[in-house]
Order: structure tokens, then sequence, then C-alpha cells
């Protein structure tokens, strides 16, 4: 059974939703208040949340739903933008919106969709890591930080930061290779 | 230093290699070092494999003062409950 920890929502997931946000909005700052909201709305219905799903999916079926608000934000500001969104079958009704927002990405970006899905991937792989050496990792590898900027702020030498790297890239490799490779 | 490296050496030339960090003299030693060890040809195959696999993802990252504001709002959210 799942507990909600909010406290530690940010360095367990904030990347994470900033990744499967940033493809979909491709607006730096609006993805950030995305996420914001999301986990603002989060708090406010953690009541709602059984422990079915873990932690990260849950908040993840809220962050849907906020992107798709954002997209309703900006078409009805435009008064003129349509929707038209052909019915699978007759049975298809209810929150019909939210069941079919994803398939333009699904047809028209897959390349996108996939290089997003191999970022989430690497994420999930980061995950079994610990804390610093994961952000280490992502400092050096993804924000490209200096060598030498990294070592002043994590107090280490750059022999330090180069066998976390060499750890980290190790684990990597392992992992992407079992969860992604040969998925 | 000689021309011929141990494996661990040459595995932290090739990870210093994905960064671009290495000096010319580093990088003739780990060509002769792949040419006679093909657990580190493996190696080195992979890492590349790797970044390339980080550099397809555009994998992006929040920084610490755009975690700690989302960080903020949350602890702003949980003590007003």
């Amino acid at each position: 059974m799942e507990i909600l920890q909010p406290n530690l929502w940010v360095d367990k997931y904030a990347d994470y939703l900033y990744n499967y946000t940033i493809v979909r909005v491709n607006d730096h700052v609006v993805a950030q208040d995305i996420i914001s909201d999301t986990f603002l709305a989060a708090l406010k219905s953690s009541k709602n949340f059984k422990g079915e799903a873990t932690e990260r999916t849950w908040l993840i079926s809220i962050l849907k739903r906020k992107i798709i608000d954002y997209y309703r934000k900006i078409n009805s500001k435009k008064g003129k933008a349509e929707i038209h969104i052909n019915y699978k079958n007759e049975d298809s009704e209810g929150d019909w919106l939210e069941e079919n927002a994803a398939d333009p990405f699904d047809k028209t970006a897959e390349d996108t969709l996939e290089n997003e899905e191999l970022g989430l991937a690497i994420l999930d792989c980061l995950d079994k890591l610990d804390k610093r050496q994961a952000e280490i990792f992502k400092l050096k590898t993804v924000e490209g930080f200096d060598t030498d900027a990294i070592c002043k702020e994590y107090n280490i030498t750059p022999s330090n930061l180069w066998v976390i790297i060499h750890r980290a890239r190790k684990t990597l490799m392992e992992c992407l290779n079992d969860n992604w490779f040969n998925k | 230093m000689g021309l011929f490296i141990k494996c661990e050496e040459a595995q932290q030339i090739c990870d210093k290699s994905q960064y671009k960090e290495t000096s010319f003299f580093q990088k003739i030693i780990h060509f002769f070092h792949l040419a006679i060890c093909k657990f580190c040809r493996t190696y080195t195959k992979s890492n590349t494999q790797l970044t390339k696999s980080l550099h397809d993802s555009r994998l992006r990252t929040l920084n610490s003062e755009e975690k700690r504001a989302l960080q903020d709002k949350i602890q702003q959210n949980l003590s007003a409950e």
C-alpha cells in the first residue's frame, strides 16, 4: 500500500513530470506552472489517493488533466479553435476529450514520443542511484556543468567526481540494456 | 605514464571522452589499449551508445532554484492545511 509523501515529490518526480510535460507544451515556463498546479491539486485531493496506483502514476494522471486544461484554455482564448475528434465507435462517450487527447501525438510525432519515452526510461534508471550520485550525474551530463563547478558545489575532488560518473554510467548502461534496448 | 594502462584507467578516459575532457595523449593511449582489450572495446561501445541515448532523449532537468521554488509552494500549502 502506497502512502503519499509530498515532501519528497520534488526530489523524486519533478524531473520526470517536467520531461513528460515539456514535450507536450514545449514551453519551459508553462511546463513549470503546470507542474506546480499539479502538485497543488494533488495536495488538495490527497484524500482521494487510494494507494492502488503508485504515487507517480497518480501524479501523472493529475498532470495529464492539467495539460488538457492548459490546451482548453489557450483554445478558448482564440475563440475559434475547434477540436474535431471522430468517435471510434458508438459507445465512446463521457470524458471523450481526455480519452482521445493523446491520439494526435501518437500519429504525428512518433519520434518525439519515442525519445520522450527514452528520456523517462533514463530517469527511471537514475532512480537506482542514490540521490546525491544522481544529482551529480544530471548536473554533469544533462545540464553540462563544469567539473570544477560541481566539485566546488559538492566539496569533492575531480577523481571523486569521475568515480561517481563512472558508476552512474555503468548503472545506466545495464539498466537501459534490460529495460529499453532489450525490452 | 607509459603507453600501457590498466582497464580502470582506460575506462576513466573513455568516460571523460564522453564529455570531451580528454587530452590528445590520453586519446592515444586509450586507442592503444582498445587495440589489445576486448573488454574495454565493449565498454567503449556501450558508453558511446549511452551518450547517444542521452542526447536523443533530449532529457532536461529543472535546476535547483526551480526545484526549490516548487518545494516552497508545496511546503506553504502543507503548512496552510
